[in-house]
């Protein structure tokens, strides 16, 4: 069974159950099929047709996940992004995708109308405690029945910052995010009466994940919580009595540094972190701080494989400590050297993951996902090795992408937008070790008349890009170091930096 | 250090940092850093990075709330008595 049917299933048989909580505001799963099908209907009123794109511009909130289900109750595609987005950023996925639809805050809506084709309609939603009057609801008639899914329908496109210039749609079919949501379930051992607080957001692989593998078993996500003030996240844990959390390493890095979290650990009944390698040192803390019955999953993924490849089981945690863990059960796992021969136990080479869960390809990029998408499954550009049990390590990156956070972020992307302006000669960005970020940005560059205005560097970036992509610091250099052939070596870069701070 | 020099100091950093210019128009001492997308996650840190640094003023966890520092109005009614001498 696809998503949506599993979860309308839920609906039906535990309508007085809640499926979202937001402060003093909950969505029964009654409502939740309710609300969907009456939104489905308004839709369809409005054209929408079978795989056709709908941008989601919203956060996390209960409005998002009727829209999000709506749109699957007729069918459609629904494409997340990011609602801190610029206009830039949002124009540019809606034009890639060719969306029919975007729905989204007025305030957002205001800054879009020069900036996108005319074919797309906006829909505005002010979340507000009438979820009827915030959706536009009031004479809607349900929309009963599901539009029948195949296995290869698409189920939604979540763009992702490919590794050469523009950002990339990861395409999931409704069997993709099948076959991942069960595996993740059966190891987490979700059920009913789980509760999930999260603060990551739903258009993100991670949160995404999240907000499905809850709502198919029947449980509780709770929203509104953001990790800006970490206290009120541990005091919203204890509050809500939420049973699960999931966070990156700078989640927890926060929890531990600034919270109250050891002295009083929630009584969680799960925890699970990815979004990149958490160091054994945090590892160790953030075990310490939890509560001993609190079980601490560690997990690998991509975007590319509808979010997991591997998990941790908590009880190899200690013996296994600093691993991925081992292969979903439905992934095959390989490492193989660049002429794509397998390589021995042990021996580091790139990571490849092969499964039902891995993406169609990117949307309308066939040279791309030519790349990534080979005979041996996804290659995910990491590296790493597998142990003898089959456990994996991952050692480092293939490709030039930097990580501040949970983001990943292509350098070209933010170097194309600094070289926009008449002033900058040339640019590149590289990321700095940082101990709270993991990463930072920092943009070299080469000004034209020899004076650099690095105020202006950043301010032109934020106009055009989220904010975790605007450089946070700016140095000023006569000349980038290339190879040869013109490339610029960002080992090099580094390097010099590195001899700046010490010097 | 004076009232008006710590204040002058938080601006600079929150106009430097997070908005990218030195034009004073551009942030009012009451606006709210959350709901004008000025800071996230990483911000506060930084923020409390600098509070702690550059201030001296020690914040703990049970203060990392929004009373305490989602504004320079709040941010100077939750600090100005405890700058070190």
């Amino acid at each position: 069974m696809f998503i949506p049917d599993q979860v309308w299933l839920r609906c039906e048989q535990n309508p007085n159950a809640v499926a979202v909580e937001h402060g003093n505001s909950k969505l029964t799963y009654g409502q939740l099929a309710d609300v969907s099908s009456r939104y489905a209907s308004r839709l369809n009123n409005l054209g929408l047709a079978r795989q056709e794109r709908v941008v989601i511009c919203l956060e996390n909130s209960i409005e998002y996940v009727v829209v999000f289900y709506a749109i699957w109750r007729l069918g459609g595609i629904v494409v997340p992004v990011n609602a801190r987005s610029t206009a830039t950023e949002l124009a540019l996925v809606v034009r890639q995708c060719s969306a029919r639809l975007i729905v989204t805050s007025p305030a957002v809506a205001s800054t879009l109308s020069k900036s996108l084709p005319e074919s797309v309609e906006v829909e505005t939603i002010e979340p507000s405690l009438d979820l009827f009057a915030s959706l536009g609801l009031t004479e809607a008639i349900p929309l009963q029945q599901q539009v029948p899914l195949s296995s290869d329908d698409i189920a939604q496109i979540l763009y992702t910052s490919g590794t050469t210039g523009d950002p990339k749609g990861v395409v999931l079919s409704h069997e993709n995010l099948a076959i991942n949501t069960d595996d993740i379930v059966r190891y987490l051992q979700l059920n009913q009466q789980d509760r999930v607080l999260t603060i990551l957001p739903f258009h993100f692989s991670y949160g995404n994940s999240v907000l499905h593998t809850h709502l198919v078993t029947g449980g509780t996500v709770i929203v509104g919580f953001q990790m800006v003030f970490p206290q009120q996240v541990v005091d919203g844990l204890r509050q809500t009595k939420a049973t699960g959390f999931s966070g990156v390493p700078t989640t927890f890095r926060s929890l531990v540094k600034l919270t109250d979290i050891a002295q009083f650990p929630p009584p969680l009944r799960y925890v699970t972190q990815a979004g990149g390698a958490m160091g054994v040192d945090l590892t160790q803390q953030l075990l310490a701080a939890l509560d001993a019955r609190t079980r601490l999953f560690v997990m690998y993924g991509q975007t590319e494989a509808a979010a997991r490849i591997t998990y941790l089981p908590p009880e190899k945690l200690n013996d296994k400590m600093g691993s991925a863990g081992h292969a979903l059960e439905h992934i095959v796992l390989s490492i193989r050297d660049d002429d794509q021969r397998p390589c021995a136990t042990g021996c580091v080479g790139e990571v490849y993951a092969q499964g039902g869960n891995i993406m169609q390809g990117y949307w309308q990029n066939p040279e791309a996902s030519a790349c990534v998408l080979t005979k041996y499954g996804l290659k995910t550009g990491d590296l790493g090795y597998l142990d003898a049990d089959g456990y994996l390590f991952i050692t480092g990156r293939k490709v030039d992408m930097i990580k501040v956070a949970e983001n990943r972020i292509n350098p070209l992307e933010i170097e194309e937008v600094i070289c926009q302006s008449d002033s900058i000669l040339e640019a590149a960005v590289i990321g700095v070790e940082d101990e709270r970020t993991g990463q930072r940005l920092v943009a070299c560059c080469v000004s034209r008349s020899g004076q650099g205005d690095s105020l202006m560097v950043k301010r032109h970036c934020a106009q055009q890009l989220v904010g975790y992509k605007v450089p946070r610091e700016v140095v000023w250099l006569d000349q980038l170091p290339k190879t040869a052939s013109g490339k610029i070596q960002r080992f090099k870069l580094l390097e010099q930096l590195q001899g700046l701070c010490d010097a | 250090m004076s009232d008006m020099e710590i204040r002058s100091q938080l601006r600079a950093f929150i106009l430097e940092n997070y908005l990218f210019t030195d034009d004073q128009n551009a942030l009012s001492d009451t606006q709210s850093f959350l709901k004008a997308g000025i800071l996230d996650s990483m911000g506060i840190l930084e923020l409390i990075a600098f509070l702690e640094e550059e201030l001296g003023v020690m914040v703990a966890p049970a203060e990392m709330v929004p009373e305490n520092l989602d504004s320079i109005d709040n941010l100077m009614a939750f600090i100005v008595n405890r700058i070190p001498a």
